[in-house]
């Protein structure tokens, strides 16, 4: 397959008359192409590079052996008085021997974990032997949909350069909130048929019941189960919400209030779990965690699992979050600025509490992987154009042309 | 390092699309950006079969409430739930659908008006042009908006298809890409491996087929080898085996081809003023083309060098006799 690619890209540069380096990241790139693209991103980068400086003395590498020797496992945010980092807890848990962090100009330090902020999935480390120069926190508004961010690195050059792709939200299960209504998922119509009701549900304490109708939910209509998930998303757990409904011609309103997911609705009972699902999976380079942090900036940075940890700044050099997950394909997340800030005037869990509660996590785990799992959400996926596979029936169908066109000419032949 | 890149940067030609030399352009492109997000948020939409409940996207292109797809997200459905960003469903009927080209249309039956994106052109893309992609990435979720990705066209081609860096994950298929104007120029298609593989279908696409794709005619065949696609351009000859010092034999040629001026046995040197050196590399090149495009192709017959210039068309219009 590598040959097969390396010949395209060869074709193509004599085809062309230019000599420059193909790609085999994407089949049919020309090599004219492939120049503009790293040129422009080489320029990207240069024109950003003023934007990280202010936080570049405060980027480390946090080092640690974690079962493959001693190796940059993580980045760091230097905070508060210069002697303290914050790190992505996942990636150092499991970490046998001394931690250290490394700064841009090679200033090392000893490093200890003196507590876990387990849902932002970030450690706070003591350190011993060098001093740093911390973050500030500045702007603290969280940045609008489509403005750039930048990761940065302890080295000058950005990590990467993405946009905000979603606004920050939590990704926390039990910041979800439910009616406990199990309702028709026809097409849109006018109004929502409950079919059940969960006990125990904030419908159910609500007095709603089998064969209602649902018409409004918080003053907004709801005609599709869609549409009644959307107009929740804007509520928590304990939010009090106006219904009205149709019983039996009768229209009645009443308030709900609403609750997490019960324990016996479709979906896993534990979001951490559900995420902790992949960790076997070895999906290169993503995060271990990468969901349900209680908020969250989407961003399409591609930020490496082993780049998570450190800061996150925009045009201006403000400080906009720390990176704290690379989930897939498109997503990478940031804790926002302003929740850091609030985070370090808390006091964390110790390092021994969070190593336990990760453990039984891990255990519980695994008693969950080996019960039937849920049926997966059924998505279409963009379909993978397998490189290899293409180049392979791309040659036979040749093959198979020229070979139809011989036989074709012999049969004219035979005619004639 | 940086040095050594910015004296190589200038002594390339000035750059002719948005430029990112200083922190100021930046900030102009991100306003763009910005602005194109904000208004292409209330078009985006999520189109659901009720049949599969397999979940794509689309954007709505005109006030009436026509929206722009991908054939593979309703191929088979005859009728989608179209969902906008904030919950709201509506019902949609699936229009018709090119699968070569991997597009496809739905109408609302609401004729609203809806607030909708223009369409703008996709034959002028290039590689380093600057585009935004949005979609309904791993189906419609409630809780969150679809994701704003940014980047720029890697590679165009292969015929009326083009590859982005702006990343790309299923139920993304069908969604917009925009220009910086916030014109629609793409419709999310397919991915590679590697995350500069994205692929979009051309938005020209439509303009071809918009007839039969009102109509609901569907036709095509999705096929993600670009050289088997039925609608890929080709030149009309009929390749023979390569020649000792450069170029091909053409063993055969359409009528098209004929008509142009090229004959069986001519042996083809150079496409484009470059040499050619065996067949693949030409499909590679033609790969590119799209049809009515013409090229300056160069001959040898009878020891003699013939310019001759023709116009590629469609493999399935073109029977070599």
């Amino acid at each position: 397959m590598k040959t097969s690619l390396l010949a395209t890209a060869l074709h193509a540069a004599l085809l062309t008359g230019a000599y420059a380096q193909g790609s085999d990241d994407v089949p049919l790139m020309r090599p004219e192409e492939a120049e503009t693209v790293q040129r422009q991103a080489m320029q990207f980068i240069d024109a950003v590079r003023p934007s990280v400086r202010p936080v570049v003395p405060s980027t480390v590498w946090v080092w640690a052996d974690t079962g493959s020797g001693k190796r940059s496992v993580a980045y760091g945010t230097i905070v508060q008085d210069g002697t303290k980092a914050l790190t992505k807890w996942s990636e150092i848990a499991m970490a046998r021997g001394p931690i250290q962090v490394v700064g841009g100009d090679g200033a090392t330090a000893k490093a200890k974990v003196i507590g876990v902020y387990q849902e932002e999935d970030l450690a706070l480390l003591q350190l011993d032997g060098a001093q740093y120069h911390p973050v500030s926190f500045n702007a603290l508004a969280a940045p609008k949909l489509g403005r750039f961010l930048i990761a940065a690195s302890p080295d000058d050059t950005p990590v990467s350069v993405g946009v905000v792709a979603v606004e920050a939200r939590s990704l926390r299960e039990k910041d979800q909130a439910f009616l406990g209504v199990i309702a028709n998922t026809d097409p849109p119509a006018k109004g929502l048929r409950i079919e059940s009701v969960e006990d125990g549900s904030a419908a159910a304490d609500a007095g709603l019941q089998k064969g209602d109708l649902i018409l409004s939910v918080g003053g907004r209509d709801v005609g599709g189960l869609i549409e009644l998930k959307s107009v929740l998303s804007a509520y928590r757990p304990g939010d009090s919400v106006e219904i009205r409904f149709d019983r039996k011609g009768e229209e009645i309103t009443l308030k709900a209030e609403l609750k997490e997911r019960g324990a016996n609705f479709p979906g896993f009972p534990n979001g951490r779990l559900s995420q902790m699902e992949r960790m076997g999976s070895k999906e290169k380079g993503l995060s271990i965690v990468r969901e349900g942090f209680p908020t969250a900036i989407q961003t399409d940075l591609r930020v490496g699992r082993e780049q998570c940890g450190g800061p996150v700044v925009d045009l201006d050099g403000n400080l906009v979050g720390i990176s704290i997950a690379r989930a897939d394909r498109t997503r990478s997340f940031v804790i926002p600025a302003k929740h850091i800030q609030d985070l370090l005037s808390r006091e964390p869990v110790s390092a021994e509490v969070a190593q336990a509660a990760m453990e039984e996590e891990e255990a519980n785990r695994r008693q969950q992987v080996r019960q039937n799992l849920p049926p997966q959400q059924n998505v279409p996926r963009a379909i993978p154009a397998p490189r290899g596979a293409a180049e392979n029936l791309r040659r036979n169908l040749e093959e198979m042309e020229l070979l139809m066109e011989r036989m074709r000419a012999e049969m004219d032949g035979l005619e004639e | 390092m940086a040095g050594a890149v910015l004296a190589l940067a200038s002594l390339q030609p000035v750059w002719s699309r948005e430029p990112v030399g200083s922190v100021e352009d930046i900030r102009k492109l991100e306003a763009k950006i910005e602005a194109v997000a904000a208004k292409a948020m209330k078009s985006t939409v999520a189109l659901i079969s009720e049949e599969s409940g397999a979940s794509g996207s689309g954007v709505i292109v005109t006030a009436d409430g026509l929206i722009l797809t991908a054939a593979h997200v309703i191929e088979g459905a005859e009728a989608v739930t179209v969902v906008f960003p904030d919950g709201k469903q509506v019902k949609g009927k699936v229009l018709g659908a090119n699968l070569s080209k991997d597009i496809g249309m739905v109408q609302m039956e609401d004729k609203g008006p809806w607030p909708f994106m223009e369409r703008g052109e996709s034959g002028p893309l290039e590689a380093g042009d600057w585009v935004i992609a949005m979609g309904h990435s791993t189906g419609f979720d409630p809780a969150r908006t679809p994701p704003v990705r940014f980047g720029s066209v890697v590679s165009d081609g292969p015929g009326n298809f083009l590859t982005t860096d702006c990343t790309l994950i299923g139920g993304d298929s069908g969604g917009p890409l925009f220009d910086l104007d916030g014109k629609v120029v793409g419709i999310n298609s397919s991915i590679g491996v590697s995350l500069k593989n994205n692929n979009h279908a051309g938005v020209d696409g439509f303009k071809e087929d918009w007839k039969r794709l009102i109509d609901g005619e569907v036709w095509g065949r999705l096929q993600m080898d670009p050289m088997a696609n039925s609608e890929r351009a080709v030149m009309g000859i009929e390749l023979g085996g390569p020649v000792r010092g450069g170029g091909i034999v053409i063993a055969g040629v359409s009528e098209h081809a004929s008509k142009a001026g090229l004959r069986p046995n001519d042996i083809l040197v150079t496409v484009e003023g470059n040499k050619v050196r065996d067949g693949r590399a030409l499909q590679l090149y033609l790969a590119k083309k799209q049809a009515g495009e013409k090229v300056k192709v160069g001959v040898l017959r009878g020891g003699n060098e013939k310019p001759v210039e023709l116009e590629i068309e469609l493999k399935q219009r073109n029977q070599i006799r």
